[in-house]
């Protein structure tokens, strides 16, 4: 059975249907929340259920402005005017595309932004982008075909 | 992008004194030799910066020919960085100089910073 490593740019998250400008990383957390229980049954043993996931992404990417007017891709200011969106504004869709493996998709809320500038012209400003999907995180394309 | 720190500097150097990668062509004197060490930056969009330590060598049996060569180098190279020409593509800084001489050859030094950025 043949078998392919993901090469990570081959990797993307987009928000409202693009991706960051000048992305560098993008990372996804899955994380079980689990309920714990024990009965007279269990003789003393403490049961552990999965109730829900709690699934999070984390993109950092250099700070960039786009100079293009189509904006195929959002830039520093864009990603700042989706961070203070509130009420159902500050709902996106996200999709996170693998080259050859399954995309998933969900609504996603941001919960934290952040930018990193420095003095030193050799180090590069970046930005940090922090989502959390609310409600269902699905599989909507399959990989395989 | 595609590295061309070495093709630059080449260009810009050629003029001055005969110039080679890390090893000279010629067994006369004066001429220059540049060693340096690419590292590349990447988005997933791909390369958006390549950085590298650049060492020129310039030899002469003079030490004043040296000085003077390694003086031409050093202004050849800040004016086509300030030029429209080079439009940002390159940012130089000259970090150290030195002056050896062996054998009644003279070495000048100079090592760069160089950051290509398109």
């Amino acid at each position: 059975m043949a078998t392919s490593r993901v090469e990570g740019y081959n990797v993307s998250l987009t928000v409202g249907g693009k991706t960051l400008l000048g992305r560098t990383q993008e990372d996804l957390t899955i994380s079980a929340v689990t309920k714990t229980s024990i009965t007279k049954d269990d003789n003393g043993v403490q049961q552990e259920s999965v109730v829900r996931h709690d699934v999070t992404f984390k993109v950092s990417a250099l700070m960039s402005l786009d100079s293009e007017t189509t904006h195929s891709k959002l830039d520093r200011d864009d990603v700042i005017a989706l961070a203070v969106a509130t009420g159902s504004s500050a709902v996106v869709a996200v999709q996170y595309l693998c080259s050859g493996g399954d995309t998933y998709g969900g609504n996603a809320i941001i919960t934290g932004y952040s930018e990193s500038t420095a003095a030193d012209p050799d180090t590069d400003s970046t930005i940090s982008l922090d989502l959390k999907i609310t409600g269902a995180f699905a599989k909507v394309t399959n990989g395989n075909g | 992008m595609i590295e061309s720190i070495g093709v630059m500097l080449t260009n810009v150097c050629k003029s001055i004194v005969p110039f080679f990668l890390s090893e000279a062509q010629t067994e006369s004197y004066p001429y220059a030799v540049y060693e340096y060490t690419p590292q590349e930056f990447r988005t997933k969009d791909g390369i958006y910066k390549i950085t590298a330590d650049v060492y020129i060598r310039v030899y002469s049996e003079d030490a004043e020919e040296a000085e003077a060569k390694a003086a031409a180098i050093k202004s050849a190279l800040e004016s086509y960085c300030d030029s429209a020409y080079n439009n940002g593509q390159y940012i130089l800084r000259l970090q150290a100089t030195s002056e050896t001489c062996t054998e009644g050859v003279w070495q000048i030094e100079l090592q760069y910073f160089v950051k290509q950025t398109s």
